[in-house]
């Protein structure tokens, strides 16, 4: 080789640095380094083996005057014994230059210790020996780089120093194309558990999550995912996916059969530890799945399911055991707070039903019907709350909403429904009644204000109920005539709890057959449709007219539901009475 | 008489987003570069490209979903009908997760449903694995 020709050895091992530091994979300047090789004076061909840490041939390339080649047919056979043994022999070492480490060794081997395969290849290109190199790879892998020699026109010493160098530059790039690769793992191991912690995060259907994180799981981590949950003190499956979807309903029909590896894990006779490899899954053969790990689904120290990957024998996952774990610490609390919120969920709802009249009365000539909306997803008892009394003479009506939520409202909301019955019940006027709830509150200082509306229907005459409102802070009742007309009583008073006197108005009306009287809390007013808009700012009363000549209940029902264009997001309390006509058959209202 | 050839390493990736085309050509060309890869960017074209006698049949499809005009699913079933690809590995490629697309796919004859993340690290791991999966299986159904 000639000083400054373009093919001079050191030009192309500077050039073969700068390819090996920006490669994604050693195939990428795999040409440049044979050819460079190749162009070494008595150097017929080139040969590179990748073995495994198990010792079995990854991928071979063979360059000569043909070309290269990869995989060549036979090969990997021809090289399964090269390199090993090579120690006792060395002519040099191979050493790190940054780390000043031996990385591998540098032997010449003539042809007759050469499998009879690999002689004939190395005979055939024109050359009488190998000069071979041994080289510790990423992953514990071992590597072979050596050059086919013609001895006679060959300068060793050159031929060893370039070899040296040569594999200097595959193993740095090897390294650190695998920690490349180690850290493109990790970020998507991040990625999917980014993925799935968002997802079951953000909904409560935990088994529509779940489904959904096994489908992430298949086949970036594993060739197929289960999630078992515990539900009445057993282990079901609720989600599996599986790479094939010809296999996925076979693995399904396993695990809800139970017969499988994972079985004493399933029933509590063993339990798989953070840590613990692959086990067989002793899956029927169409299954296809060779290999499980198992994570339990433990949160706030109870087991609340398990979590499966299964693999195929020899498949090249890495890492994905502590993946498995970290998922399934993940997927455990969020079954936890799906469950700890439908459990409060419906504990709220109970309370909150007990908060309110179990029946309404049933009153001769008056039509009758109350509804509730909880808040969407609320965990706390609202403080909205109805009730109606009838002790024979006027009946009373009445509608209220305490400040605020959780359990200090809903004790104020029982006190103030047992004072104010018990007060009516006796006989007491209504503006009585709040007198008397009000000053109980002044006096025991409780600091949250409530506000009422009343309604007291009769007596009657002449087919004409009397009606008298209170509003203590409240919306003010109103009362839907049999023609559409809509009122407002001019009822006035201020809210409970705040004031000694509550400086009450009583509006007196009168409800003509037909006609009919609403009380309700804010919560409908307050009702917004898609652009915004209040409820009791623009239809409330239209809509009224429009509902007027449905049944009492299912007026009620259309109310709280926003009318199909108002989302009514808050607790609302609605209540509707209708003074029946006598002569559609209504009984009378008689003798009050 | 239908004298096409299958190329085993041949990949054919159905796909309508761009970018979403050049994400699976970097993921899979550096994680299985024996493999030849060839995109389609809609639906209409799948048929005629598969029944074209000049070139060899795809081992592999890629198939997304959504797409504007032939979609997946409708191409998907068209594909399935012709008993003459049943040697094909179809793979839908897709963001929804829900059980009712997975049946549907599963109804239709889909080999494989595939997530499609968004995160580019954990696509190529997802591309890889059913990558991997497909032709192993391939190999252990007609050993060489």
């Amino acid at each position: 080789m000639e000083p400054n020709r373009p093919d001079r050895w050191s030009d192309r091992l500077h050039a073969l640095w700068r390819s090996a530091f920006t490669a994604a994979s050693t195939r990428e300047f795999a040409h440049e380094l044979y050819t460079g090789l190749l162009s070494l004076s008595g150097v017929r061909a080139v040969l590179g083996v990748r073995f495994a840490a198990a010792g079995q041939v990854l991928v071979t390339r063979w360059a000569d005057a043909a070309g290269l080649h990869t995989r060549l047919p036979g090969l990997a056979a021809d090289v399964a014994e090269l390199g090993r043994d090579l120690s006792a022999q060395p002519v040099a070492d191979i050493t790190d230059p940054h780390h000043k480490t031996m990385i591998g060794q540098i032997t010449q081997l003539p042809a007759a210790r050469l499998s009879a395969g690999l002689a004939e290849r190395v005979a055939g290109c024109g050359a009488d020996g190998l000069l071979v190199a041994t080289l510790d790879v990423a992953r514990r892998g071992r590597g072979v780089m050596a050059l086919a020699v013609a001895s006679a026109a060959a300068d060793q010493a050159t031929l060893v120093t370039a070899l040296g160098q040569a594999s200097e530059v595959v193993v740095a790039a090897d390294h650190r194309i695998s920690e490349q690769r180690d850290l493109e793992d990790q970020q998507a191991l991040d990625a999917l558990l980014a993925e799935a912690s968002l997802r079951m995060d953000a909904s409560l259907d935990i088994a529509d999550t779940l489904r959904a994180v096994v489908r992430m799981v298949v086949p970036a981590l594993a060739d197929g995912a289960a999630i078992h949950i515990q539900r009445d003190g057993r282990m079901v499956p609720i989600a599996v996916a599986h790479v094939d979807a010809h296999r996925e309903a076979p693995l399904a029909d396993h695990l809800r059969a139970g017969h499988w590896a994972g079985e004493p894990v399933v029933d509590g006779t063993a339990r798989p530890t953070p840590g613990d490899g692959p086990h067989p899954a002793c899956l029927p053969a169409a299954v296809g799945l060779d290999t499980m790990t198992i994570a339990v689904l433990r949160a706030r120290g109870r087991d609340l399911g398990l979590l499966t990957f299964f693999h195929r024998r020899h498949s090249t996952w890495r890492n994905s055991t502590r993946f498995l774990h970290d998922l399934a610490g993940r997927a455990a609390l969020a079954i936890d707070n799906a469950t700890l919120y439908e459990q409060r969920r419906h504990d709220v709802l109970s309370l909150q039903q007990h908060l309110l009249p179990a029946v309404l009365p049933e009153v001769p000539g008056l039509e009758l019907a109350a509804g509730y909306n909880a808040a969407d997803h609320t965990l706390e008892v609202g403080g909205d709350f109805y009730g109606v009394v009838d002790q024979g003479g006027p009946v009373v009506a009445l509608v209220g909403d305490v400040c605020g939520r959780g359990a200090p409202a809903a004790a104020l909301t029982g006190l103030a429904r047992h004072t104010l019955e018990t007060v009516l019940a006796g006989g007491g006027s209504p503006r009585h009644a709040l007198d008397i709830l009000n000053r109980k509150m002044r006096r025991d200082r409780i600091s949250r204000f409530l506000t009422i509306a009343t309604a007291t229907l009769g007596p009657v005459a002449d087919d004409v109920l009397r009606l008298e409102t209170l509003s203590a802070g409240h919306p003010r009742p109103l009362i839907v005539r049999r023609d559409g007309t809509v009122e407002e009583p001019h009822c006035t008073g201020r809210l409970l709890g705040v004031f000694d006197d509550l400086a009450l108005h009583t509006a007196t009306d009168h409800l003509y057959p037909g006609d009919l009287v609403l009380l309700f809390s804010d919560g409908l007013l307050e009702a917004r449709d898609t652009d915004g808009r209040l409820f009791g700012e623009t239809e409330l009363a239209d809509t009224l007219a429009g509902l007027r000549s449905l049944p009492a209940a299912a007026l009620v029902d259309a109310l709280v539901s926003g009318s199909d264009r108002y989302h009514v997001n808050d607790d609302v309390a609605v209540l509707a009475i209708r003074h029946l006509d006598p002569r559609n058959g209504a009984t009378s209202w008689t003798g009050r | 008489m239908d004298r096409q050839v299958t190329d085993d390493r041949l990949v054919l990736i159905v796909e309508d987003n761009e970018l979403d085309r050049e994400a699976i050509e970097r993921a899979l060309s550096r994680s299985h570069p024996e493999l030849t890869l060839e995109f389609l960017p809609d639906g209409d074209t799948v048929l005629p490209r598969l029944h074209d006698p000049s070139r060899p049949r795809p081992a592999l499809m890629f198939l997304d979903l959504t797409m504007p005009a032939t979609d997946g699913y409708t191409v998907l079933t068209t594909v399935r009908a012709d008993p003459s690809f049943a040697d094909m590995t179809i793979i839908v490629l897709t963001s929804s997760t829900t059980s009712a697309d997975i049946d549907r796919c599963y109804a239709a004859g889909a080999d494989s449903y595939i997530y499609k993340p968004v995160n580019f690290a954990l696509f190529r791991t997802v591309l890889q694995g059913a990558v991997d999966y497909w032709y192993s299986r391939r190999t252990d159904d007609h050993p060489q």
